[in-house]
């Protein structure tokens, strides 16, 4: 009886040259990118790759070879991975996330997003009816470090000088966009998003924060009657920079929500389908930080005309509502 | 983590504690290896080092060439840094299919968990979410005076940003909080050669003594009732037995002959065609793997996958046909 060949052994004989073949491809492709193979070997791959899984499927069903089958199943693996691996560069990626997926991904969160641009507002409105009615409140509510000198106490001349600061030394005004503006600010953007995965309550406190300052520096400019200036030397960069702040938050909601109410999912699953969207939305945060960073570090000082101001960071926001609600255009993928 | 599990392979193949089935968009479950901790952890901390030598280098090669650009050192250096920490890993897998440079020398994959491709932003959100698992936590521990807490609340902020770095630990497959937001699994890059079929290496090296292709010329050979004794597990642990070829590897294969004999009752009567005065035990172990196979793999066509000798479901069905 062990005389026949084994219907394994036959088996194994036919299809073990389109497996060396494929292993062969791969080996290629690991070594290099799909641009080093043939155009014929690259339309043989797919087809190589089912064949690879239609033996492993047989394999397990007929074979006890465990050689064989480790083999098999490692071949699959690797050519999946060829196949089912992010197939563009980061080129193309970025040019299509930047035309369709960032706006897209914006869109699809838009309630969470408002829900933090709501409690942002709150917050603000809060911290400017505190310190309106009671300044000892702006020593609560604005740290030092944040403060830098522009107390209750200053003089308006003082408050004032401090809006139309000009003229520092060209390396300061990119150390200062560098260090603070952009990368500080950046990273407290990625990190409301991020503490949405401790159920959205860092990012609620974060958001909180950020709108009492806001408030309490309104609240503090306004009592000195410099409220438009200060208008002005907000919006420029502000128009910007609180969107990105309300929109990583935004985010940070959305994967709390995910975690919190899955729905019929399981709350893994929740968490990855909503988290690659909202990492979307962080990701598009950074640029507009940078963007913000960089009319908070260089327009800012160059221009100092009220109007020129508010016009300026008018248009930005006009300029995002129309990006973030523009007909996007279909997915250009084949994913 | 469940999900994948419950997806077992046809054939009740039971997996293993490292390993997971993913199903591939034709509908094939894919065995795939868990990446080890350390061998994730030693992968970032080689990316890490590649980031700080392209900041270096980087660095240097500016000082050297633009005069100018010498104030500016501090400035590109801090944009730099935090550009590379955002930008490298999200790039890199991008360009090797879902490995880093320290995830390809360790040989570590990033896979889609549940078997789809791996989109693009799959990739960004996992290593966005490094901010929080890894940058979070260092700032926490380098610069607590420019976070301005009491040291309690230090050591409260870092045990608490801690677990989210811990959190590859808090759960079977591994996953970081980058992973479960993104829905993604690292695991080991298979790399198997493709081993000869023992049953072939039988028919070979039982080359008949007269010309002409005699499989007579076998000096083993089994009765069905014989191989009844064993199941999938022998059979494959036999195999592995087999492949095995460091030294004194051979008294091992004496004593398992001896005992699979005495197990199976073997030579029966008229079972040898040679008088052999002793026993090759290799050849043996070799020819009763082949016969074996064939009798479990005909079985197996017939529906009946015998998975060890405990296994008595089917043993007297047999018998009766």
């Amino acid at each position: 009886m062990d005389s026949a060949i084994l219907k394994s052994t036959q088996f194994r004989r036919e299809r073990e040259p389109s497996w060396r073949e494929l292993e062969g491809l791969l080996e290629k492709l690991r070594r290099g990118s799909p641009r080093n193979l043939t155009p014929q070997e690259l339309t043989r791959l797919p087809t190589l790759y089912r064949g690879a899984l239609s033996s492993l499927s047989v394999a397990r069903s007929i074979s006890l070879d465990q050689g064989l089958l480790a083999y098999l199943e490692s071949l699959a693996n690797r050519a999946y991975f060829q196949i089912y691996g992010p197939r563009r560069g980061f080129g193309a990626v970025a040019g299509a996330f930047l035309r369709r997926g960032f706006p897209a991904a914006v869109r699809a969160l838009a309630r969470p997003i408002l829900l933090s641009i709501l409690l942002s507002a709150i917050a603000a409105l809060a911290g400017y009816f505190l310190c309106i009615n009671d300044a000892e409140w702006y020593y609560t509510l604005m740290p030092d470090s944040m403060a830098q000198g522009r107390m209750p106490s200053s003089t308006t001349a003082e408050l004032r000088a401090i809006l139309y600061e000009t003229e520092p030394p060209p390396g300061d005004l990119l150390s200062a966009f560098a260090s603070f503006l952009f990368v500080h600010n950046a990273g407290i953007g990625i990190v409301c998003f991020a503490l949405g995965f401790a159920f959205g309550l860092p990012t609620a406190l974060l958001l909180i924060q950020n709108g009492l300052m806001l408030g309490a520096f309104l609240a503090l400019y306004v009592g000195h009657g410099l409220g438009v200036e200060l208008g002005g030397w907000l919006i420029i960069h502000g128009s910007t920079e609180l969107l990105a702040i309300a929109v990583a938050g935004g985010a940070g909601f959305a994967l709390a929500r995910a975690l919190l109410f899955p729905g019929g999912k399981a709350r893994l699953t929740a968490l990855a389908e909503t988290g690659r969207t909202a990492g979307q939305v962080a990701l598009g945060c950074v640029l507009m930080f940078c963007v913000a960073g960089l009319l908070e570090g260089f327009a800012r000082q160059w221009v100092l005309t009220l109007w020129a101001r508010y016009a300026i960071g008018g248009l930005m926001l006009l300029f995002w509502a129309l990006y973030f609600l523009q007909p996007l255009p279909a997915r250009d993928d084949d994913e | 983590m469940s999900e994948t599990a419950a997806a077992l392979p046809p054939g009740g193949v039971a997996l293993g504690r490292r390993q997971r089935a993913i199903v591939t968009p034709e509908g094939v479950p894919l065995v795939v290896e868990l990446a080890d901790r350390g061998s994730r952890a030693a992968a970032f901390i080689l990316d890490l080092v590649f980031i700080l030598v392209i900041m270096i280098v980087g660095l240097v090669a500016l000082i050297f060439t633009a005069e100018v650009l010498r104030v500016w050192a501090f400035v590109i250096g801090i944009l730099g840094f935090f550009l590379l920490r955002i930008f490298y890993f999200p790039i890199a897998e991008l360009a090797w299919r879902g490995a880093t440079l320290g995830k390809r020398i360790l040989g570590l994959r990033v896979i889609d968990r549940h078997g789809g491709p791996l989109k693009p932003e799959a990739i960004v959100v996992r290593n966005l979410m490094r901010e929080v698992e890894v940058f979070m936590p260092l700032t926490a521990l380098a610069v607590p005076a420019l976070t301005g807490f009491e040291t309690v609340e230090q050591l409260l902020m870092l045990c608490w940003v801690g677990l989210f770095t811990l959190m590859p630990l808090f759960n079977r497959d591994g996953l970081r909080v980058g992973d479960m937001v993104a829905g993604t699994l690292v695991i080991a890059a298979p790399k198997a050669t493709l081993l000869p079929d023992l049953t072939q290496r039988a028919r070979k090296s039982r080359v008949p003594l007269t010309s002409g292709p005699a499989p007579e010329a076998s000096p083993y050979r089994f009765t069905p009732a014989q191989l009844g004794h064993y199941g999938v597990y022998e059979l494959q642990t036999l195999e592995a037995v087999l492949r095995r070829v460091e030294a004194g590897s051979l008294s091992g294969r004496l004593e398992i002959a001896r005992r699979i004999r005495a197990k199976i009752g073997w030579p029966e009567e008229g079972q040898m065609t040679r008088a052999l005065v002793d026993i090759d035990a290799t050849a043996f172990l070799e020819a009763f793997y082949a016969a074996q196979r064939a009798h479990l793999e005909r079985r197996m066509l017939f529906g009946h996958r015998r998975k060890d000798k405990h296994d008595q479901g089917d043993r007297s069905g047999f018998r009766a046909g």
